[in-house]
């Protein structure tokens, strides 16, 4: 019954298939920024770190 | 049986209706049928993915950058499981120490790996007095996925979709009925017992709801404080040899090419310091190897060659350092309703507060400086510390999606909201489950803890009722 309602109201159901990319772009929107962030600590300025080390390794 | 119509049930009269249809929710179900039990799950989304429903998560974050809330947790059939991670282990036991539960939870533990379809298994190694190996389990469970035609099955389990809890009513104390909206309809559903289980934010919204508009709960319980989550964030990068790694961990069950966890100790935590784990990558990033490689050969060259000739045995491990850590309760982090927005069925939204702590800050760095230290004494390899962190100025969050606290259980009324049962302090059937009652974090992901307080809450209750 839930599912014909759906079906039969198309102006809804665009509604929703708008919503739904735009849920799962939020929710994977989330991770991306998550990997974007990751990203950015890949490229290496080696003034922002300070390496832990033994006297004999320089 | 799963119901399609509230009309079917408005007039049945379940001993238990559980609120929420994610792990917790259902993992109080499973324990009530094991004991031959009914009960009724009443949970506000539909089977699939729907805005509408969506839309009541909307809320307001004041302070520290936090993931939308509507975003960030799944109003529907199976809850957030939908979209988890499935990093799931048992939280340390000198974490839980403070709980006041004993060891009851691990009565839990092998039914809970049953339930996300997980080994038994989670070895720890020693690296010294201040760090061990630890393993992940990882669960592909998706709740919905893999209970719909149990329950659909079951004599005991009933679970109605689209209707969405308001509040809790009752008098001295005592829960009678919970009011729903189905298909914009109010209905007052009956039970003897009743449990919160919707999520480490919307726990406390309905609680806080409840106790606006009826006297259930009292007055001064601190509903919504000590909200908390696990900060996440890269403290740096290092190189680590393989067999050097393999030979301190005893070669007990380290999986050189796997994804390397390393979690802060006992000891370490007896300092007065946070727990926290560290883990490197399974997946080496090629680029981010050499760079690393190239970047120690600039820095310490005697140490650069040795590492160099690693590099072509293949004997490194070698990337960031991403850190998980524990974060302390404070009363200022807090979920409150709204004043002036309210959500179509009349409930305020949720107002988050949430600032990052400094002393997480500094106990992180304390943390990295002395795994760090272990690397180069032990020379398991070397690590570089971000500049940032070491100067204690901030941590990059790379996202927040655990959210842990609200309804904390304890014993005292003043700092608490459930008792060691996860019953309501002071009202006489009305339970709450999930992270939300976690009065402390720990560092491990929440949800196998979520599943072994929940099955504990379904037993709890069956003795009741039986």
């Amino acid at each position: 019954m839930k599912k014909n309602n759906f079906i039969s109201d198309t102006s809804k159901r665009k509604f929703n298939i708008f919503f739904i990319i735009n849920m799962i772009s939020f929710s994977i929107f989330g991770r991306l920024e998550a990997k974007k962030k990751i990203k950015k600590n890949n490229k290496i300025n080696h003034k922002d770190y300070i390496w832990f080390l033994n006297e004999k390794d320089k | 049986m799963i119901y399609k119509n509230i009309d079917e049930i408005k007039n049945s009269n379940f001993p238990v209706i559980i609120i929420g249809s994610g792990p917790a929710g259902i993992s109080v179900a499973l324990k009530l049928e094991e004991k031959k039990i009914k009960s009724l799950i009443i949970e506000a989304g539909d089977e699939e993915y729907n805005h509408e429903s969506q839309d009541y998560y909307e809320a307001k974050v004041i302070g520290d950058e936090i993931n939308d809330l509507k975003y960030s947790r799944l109003r529907q059939f199976g809850g957030t499981s939908n979209q988890w991670g499935g990093w799931s282990k048992p939280m340390e036991d000198y974490n839980l120490s403070s709980w006041g539960i004993n060891n009851q939870l691990s009565d839990y533990k092998k039914q809970t790996c049953k339930i996300l379809n997980i080994k038994n298994q989670f070895r720890k190694s020693n690296l010294d007095n201040n760090f061990n190996q630890i393993e992940f389990q990882y669960s592909k469970v998706n709740f919905k996925e893999k209970y719909k035609q149990h329950i659909n099955k079951s004599k005991y389990i009933n679970l109605i979709l689209n209707t969405q809890i308001i509040n809790f009513y009752g008098q001295e104390k005592l829960t009678t009925h919970v009011e729903c909206v189905y298909k914009k309809k109010k209905y007052l559903l009956k039970s003897k017992y009743f449990v919160l289980a919707t999520g480490g934010v919307e726990n406390s919204r309905i609680l806080l709801w409840t106790r606006q508009i009826t006297n259930l709960v009292d007055k001064d319980l601190p509903i919504g404080r000590n909200w908390m989550t696990h900060p996440w964030f890269i403290v740096g990068h290092g190189v680590l040899k393989k067999k050097e790694l393999a030979k301190y961990l005893g070669n007990k069950f380290i999986d050189v090419d796997g994804p390397l966890h390393i979690s802060s100790s006992k000891n370490f935590k007896d300092q007065n310091l946070l727990s926290g784990s560290l883990y490197m990558n399974s997946l080496e990033n090629e680029k981010i190897y050499k760079e690393i490689v190239k970047d120690i050969l600039c820095i310490a060259p005697n140490f650069g060659k040795k590492i160099a000739r690693s590099f072509l045995k293949k004997d490194l491990k070698c990337g960031n350092i991403f850190f998980h850590f524990e974060e302390l309760p404070n009363s200022n982090n807090r979920i409150t309703l709204d004043k002036s927005i309210k959500d179509k069925n009349g409930v305020p939204i949720t107002n988050l507060f949430y600032k990052k702590s400094n002393f997480t800050l500094k106990k992180s760095k304390i943390m990295i400086e002395n795994f760090a230290n272990t690397c180069r004494k032990l020379d398991l390899g070397r690590v570089a510390v971000k500049k940032n962190i070491l100067d204690l100025k901030n941590y990059e969050s790379l996202g927040v999606y655990h959210h842990i606290g609200g309804t904390t259980l304890g014993v005292n009324k003043k700092n608490s909201v459930v008792d060691i049962n996860l019953k309501v302090h002071n009202n006489k059937n009305l339970f709450v489950t999930g992270s939300s009652v976690f009065p402390t974090s720990g560092y491990t992901n929440p949800t196998f803890t979520i599943i072994q307080l929940s099955l504990r809450l379904g037993e709890h209750i069956s003795k009741k009722i039986i």
